[in-house]
């Protein structure tokens, strides 16, 4: 994967087809996650996806969430399947794959990486330490690796918007 | 649902007149506060600032690092329904945001 600034607002993404199949399963996965039937609301991962906006003050906090929540999920849910698009579009005969990226898309790719990032690292409970050493017997080892993967090319697509 | 359709700002209004006793003193300001999380990146926390904010790329990192060192930083303040948008523009981008009165 990589990440280069083309012009004044453009990022291209160039992907190779394992990356870009690797990436379309995330998204697949993200969608369904992301289905309003798609999680518990006791659910750790809904916690953090939809947290309280207000502190010790339950009522405020349910005010609050009624309000947004649902608003909130379609935002996600369609940019999960903007980004899914962008992928299915790309031309899978080629051994490398480019993607442009106007800002609004960049912007998506960057949110859509980290609802990913939100969904896997809470579900293996990751802490300040990631990433953690390699340890086979770890029954989290494929998330993990794949959440460092995700972690890795949010933050070059960052530097890529930063410029 | 009731967010379901239609715009934010009328619901808006309806959730302040519900939870408006809840509240010591209307005349306080209110705060947005983002807190440290182990999973939001650092450039990224710092680029959410930048575009939500248009705050300085300075300014961000400044306030980036306050919520990583310190645990939190407030981000913005002004009138409660400000702050509500602004906390619920920030849970969009994954942030872990609350809004509260300054004390």
């Amino acid at each position: 994967m990589k990440f280069t600034r083309v012009g004044d607002d453009t990022v291209r993404m160039r992907l190779a087809v394992a990356e870009a199949d690797t990436l379309a399963a995330l998204l697949t996965d993200l969608v369904d996650t992301l289905q309003p039937s798609g999680l518990d609301r006791a659910d750790p991962v809904y916690r953090r996806l939809y947290p309280d906006g207000y502190q010790e003050n339950a009522e405020a906090a349910d005010a609050f969430r009624s309000l947004t929540e649902s608003s909130l999920q379609q935002e996600r849910l369609g940019r999960a399947e903007d980004c899914r698009a962008g992928l299915a579009a790309l031309d899978r005969t080629k051994r490398r794959m480019d993607l442009s990226l106007d800002p609004e898309a960049a912007q998506c790719w960057l949110q859509v990486l980290n609802d990913m990032r939100l969904a896997i690292g809470t579900r293996i409970g990751v802490t300040e330490d990631e990433p953690r050493e390699f340890h086979a017997d770890d029954q989290d080892a494929m998330p993990r690796a794949v959440y460092g993967y995700l972690s890795g090319m949010q933050d070059a697509l960052v530097q890529a918007c930063m410029g | 649902m009731a967010g379901m359709a239609g715009t934010l700002t009328p619901q808006r209004e309806a959730a302040e007149q519900t939870t408006a006793q809840a509240w010591a003193d209307p005349d306080l300001p209110w705060i947005t506060i983002v807190w440290n999380d182990p999973i939001n990146l650092m450039s990224y926390v710092t680029h959410v600032f930048m575009t939500v904010f248009g705050y300085s790329k300075a300014k961000s990192e400044t306030l980036m690092l306050d919520v990583h060192q310190k645990g939190r930083a407030v981000v913005s303040h002004g009138t409660r329904e400000r702050m509500e948008l602004d906390v619920s523009t920030l849970h969009g981008y994954g942030l872990w945001a609350t809004l509260q009165q300054q004390s």
